[in-house]
């Protein structure tokens, strides 16, 4: 594959790519980062992209390995000198102001919720994010991941059950 | 909090309709035709090398022991030493390789000629 052909998938695929690294990453520096050093190590494993192959399915778990190694190292980092990252800029959009109250609840609400999956492991946090942000299917997430689609759905339940804990301590159950 | 409801939150909390700015894009392009092809480079990670050559050396060094050293002491003094290099050579390698990312910080580019 010649690198005009992974400019012709960062055109087909760099939307849901970003969307990804986005959720991910949780800032939009980090993400910026993370989608740019994704192409740039797909042009080096180019030869390992097949068009016909779901070349989505490869950059996405390409994206999903190079975040999970700078976690570590953040982590790392962290544990010697911590510091909090700054989280999306998240703006609010009221469309009925009829409903003003309930929307920024629901907008504050979403916001939490994300802070809860950012706090995740990434063994949880990159199948929620595939499920939910990419809408990729159990069986794809799985020939990603390389896991078993059990494991994966295993993984799904017991995130979703993690979050919804978190999200009922902090008074969001409704 | 019911599932089903849980379950819409969700999905829209992670619902991304966001993005790359023209402007990444336009860097990322950039970056592109600066990155040599697959076909002119390849990797090749030598993370196994200093384990296998502690190995080694501790295995010539256990065999001289056996074969040339008079006195048991003396041999089994170097089996010992022998025996924790390989353990404890195999065990940080491991190590390295589990949590310090040793595979790709040993890699080697090796520039091909088509």
């Amino acid at each position: 594959m010649e690198r005009q052909q992974i400019a012709t998938l960062v055109e087909q695929y760099g939307n849901a790519v970003y969307g990804f690294c986005l959720r991910l990453a949780g800032t939009r520096a980090a993400a910026d980062d993370l989608y740019q050093q994704t192409f740039l190590k797909a042009v080096e494993l180019a030869h390992k992209i097949n068009p016909a192959q779901n070349p989505k399915g490869f950059l996405l778990a390409l994206a999903a390995k190079i975040w999970q190694n700078c976690y570590v190292k953040e982590s790392r980092r962290k544990r010697i000198a911590p510091c909090e990252p700054f989280p999306l800029e998240d703006t609010y959009e009221l469309h009925d102001s009829s409903n003003l109250q309930q929307s920024l609840e629901e907008q504050e609400e979403r916001q939490v919720l994300r802070g809860e999956v950012d706090r995740l492991k990434p063994a949880f946090r990159i199948p929620i994010v595939l499920y939910y942000t990419s809408q990729l299917s159990i069986s794809q997430i799985a020939t990603i991941l390389h896991l078993p689609k059990g494991t994966v759905k295993s993984r799904l339940f017991k995130a979703r059950s993690i979050l919804k804990q978190r999200l009922e301590k902090s008074g969001y159950a409704k | 909090m019911q599932n089903n409801s849980f379950e819409q939150k969700l999905s829209d909390a992670m619902r991304c309709q966001d993005s790359p700015t023209q402007q990444l894009n336009q860097q990322l392009f950039a970056k592109l035709q600066g990155t040599p092809s697959s076909v002119q480079k390849s990797t090749y990670s030598i993370w196994w090398l200093p384990a296998v050559a502690s190995t080694l050396f501790s295995l010539i060094s256990m065999m001289w022991a056996l074969l040339f050293l008079p006195t048991t002491f003396g041999r089994f003094s170097i089996f010992l030493l022998g025996s924790h290099s390989i353990t404890f050579s195999w065990l940080l390698t491991l190590i390295g390789v589990k949590k310090f990312n040793l595979k790709t910080a040993t890699a080697l580019s090796i520039c091909k000629n088509s």
